[in-house]
């Protein structure tokens, strides 16, 4: 867990932490310096949250050329109406400010989108939890090589999740181990990869634990 | 599992409180119950979960680079932006932009940010009709009447931060404020202008568009007398006797009014304002 903390953490010492440094660019519009700040610690992670939103909606475009008029949007909309965006703001972690950044990424790309007319054509293309789940598919796992995980991800439409979750030991997150087991095995996460993010509480080793312990118990 | 049977969608800000870690434990829960049977909120999970993700691979590290150069190059060369960014929002891009550092960018199709305070606001005169008087200098827009100035999405909050640091005088001020129908604030910087010494035609036009438009029966008087000021300092000065007109209209004194809007018309009988007063002329004939 305190490594999942340490890695969402990229303030320099002594410099002003990323959800003051938001709220005080809410409050001062007009302040050059804060600004400043605000573009050359964010302005990366807006193109690439702006970038990868793009990429999961399956658009197509140039995305040298399409992200960074995008991510003028993204600052348009943060300051917009006074910038009520920034001032709604309220989060006091690293991670607030990214999840913040993502979702306002996301909703200009899903803007650009409608706007674009891609919706009728991304729509003919398989929806992004499935697309992760053929990625899972097409890589065969590491973590179990001895387990057909394409095999589990088409059965687990149709298993029975609250049985699963009723034979699970750890009462208090059974649950959320239930949503891990799903999102490794329908939406392809690696352990690794659900084990970043603080709110599953788990390290690699603990997410890979709960996928053995549940997958073991489907297959019993 | 049937996702009618465990609560509603859950939105995009629990989801990512739920990465953090920092939702209430009882919404947490029903989330988690949400989650596990409704695929479409668990794919809107898995897609934050994917653009969150804190390790950039070296394709994406390749294309960032390429991003940056380009974001760089236009800022450098000027180059444009595509045509979706409204006009309206070029008047607050205007003053963001300086403050992020992109300016060249962003007021690529504008040409250059705003120099002066005069600047900023013919810009938006541009942009906005707010009411049938004409302000000075004012270019023909129609008259939206179902708009409120709340809905041009214009921020004469940050505007007015620019305003100041364009050092606008009191005539600039007031015209800024009654664009954006702040009679309270306009008033008074545009009482000021005028009692300057040489104030100009265009100040009494606009001072006595602000007591025409402002709603208050006890300027409403005071108007006629800025527009009469107006043109003795210019018989020529059109937007007064366009305003003086109107104000004739309003008050009701529709004698005087057609008498003004002839005289209007002999001043001006070309442009878009002379077609407007020649539709009001002949509303009063009939």
């Amino acid at each position: 867990m305190a490594d999942n903390v340490r890695r969402f953490r990229w303030k320099k010492s002594g410099e002003v932490s990323a959800p003051d440094l938001v709220r005080e660019c809410g409050e001062k519009l007009t302040d050059r310096e804060l600004w400043r700040q605000f573009q050359e610690r964010f302005q990366g992670l807006i193109f690439m949250y702006v970038m990868r939103s793009l990429r999961l909606r399956m658009i197509q475009d140039d995305v040298t050329g399409i992200v960074p008029d995008l991510a003028q949007e993204v600052y348009l909309k943060l300051v917009q109406h006074e910038g009520r965006v920034l001032r709604s703001f309220k989060g006091t972690t690293e991670f607030s400010v990214r999840a913040f950044l993502a979702k306002i990424s996301a909703s200009v790309v899903h803007d650009y989108q409608r706007s674009a007319g891609t919706e009728k054509r991304s729509a003919q293309v398989v929806p992004i939890d499935y697309m992760a789940a053929a990625e899972s598919q097409a890589k065969k796992s590491t973590e179990a090589p001895e387990f057909d995980s394409s095999q589990l991800s088409s059965i687990l439409s149709w298993i029975d999740m609250e049985r699963v979750i009723e034979g699970e030991p750890d009462r208090k997150n059974a649950r959320r181990n239930a949503l891990i087991f799903q999102l490794h095995y329908i939406n392809g996460f690696e352990s690794g990869e659900i084990a970043r993010f603080p709110g599953f509480g788990l390290t690699k080793s603990g997410v890979q634990a709960i996928l053995t312990r549940l997958r073991k118990r489907i297959q019993a | 599992m049937n996702d009618r049977d465990h609560g509603q969608c859950v939105i995009d800000e629990t989801l990512t409180e739920y990465l953090e870690g920092s939702l209430d434990p009882a919404i947490k829960a029903a989330s988690e119950v949400h989650l596990l049977s409704c695929q479409p909120c668990r794919g809107r999970l898995a897609f934050f979960m994917h653009v969150l993700q804190p390790e950039v691979d070296s394709e994406e590290s390749v294309a960032l680079r390429a991003i940056s150069a380009e974001w760089d190059k236009r800022k450098e060369n000027n180059l444009p932006l595509r045509p979706r960014v409204s006009g309206l929002f070029m008047a607050i891009a205007a003053v963001v932009i300086v403050l992020v550092g992109v300016s060249s960018v962003w007021m690529a199709r504008q040409g250059a940010e705003p120099e002066s305070a005069e600047e900023i606001v013919t810009l938006l005169l541009e942009q906005n009709r707010p009411f049938e008087a004409r302000l000075a200098g004012q270019p023909h827009l129609s008259i939206e009447r179902t708009r409120g100035t709340g809905e041009t999405g214009v921020s004469y909050t940050l505007l007015a931060g620019e305003m100041t640091r364009l050092s606008a005088n009191s005539h600039e001020m007031g015209r800024f404020y009654l664009l954006e129908k702040e009679f309270r604030k306009a008033i008074p910087y545009l009482e000021i202008a005028e009692r300057e010494v040489g104030a100009s035609a265009a100040v009494h036009n606009d001072l006595g568009v602000a007591y025409l438009e402002d709603g208050n029966g006890s300027h409403h008087n005071k108007a006629e007398s800025e527009f009469l000021h107006a043109l003795q300092h210019d018989e020529s000065f059109a937007a007064a006797a366009f305003n003086l007109a109107l104000f004739y209209e309003r008050s009701n004194s529709t004698a005087q009014a057609k008498a003004q809007w002839k005289r209007y018309l002999e001043l001006d009988s070309e442009s878009d304002w002379a077609r407007e007063a020649n539709e009001r002329l002949q509303g009063l004939s009939r």
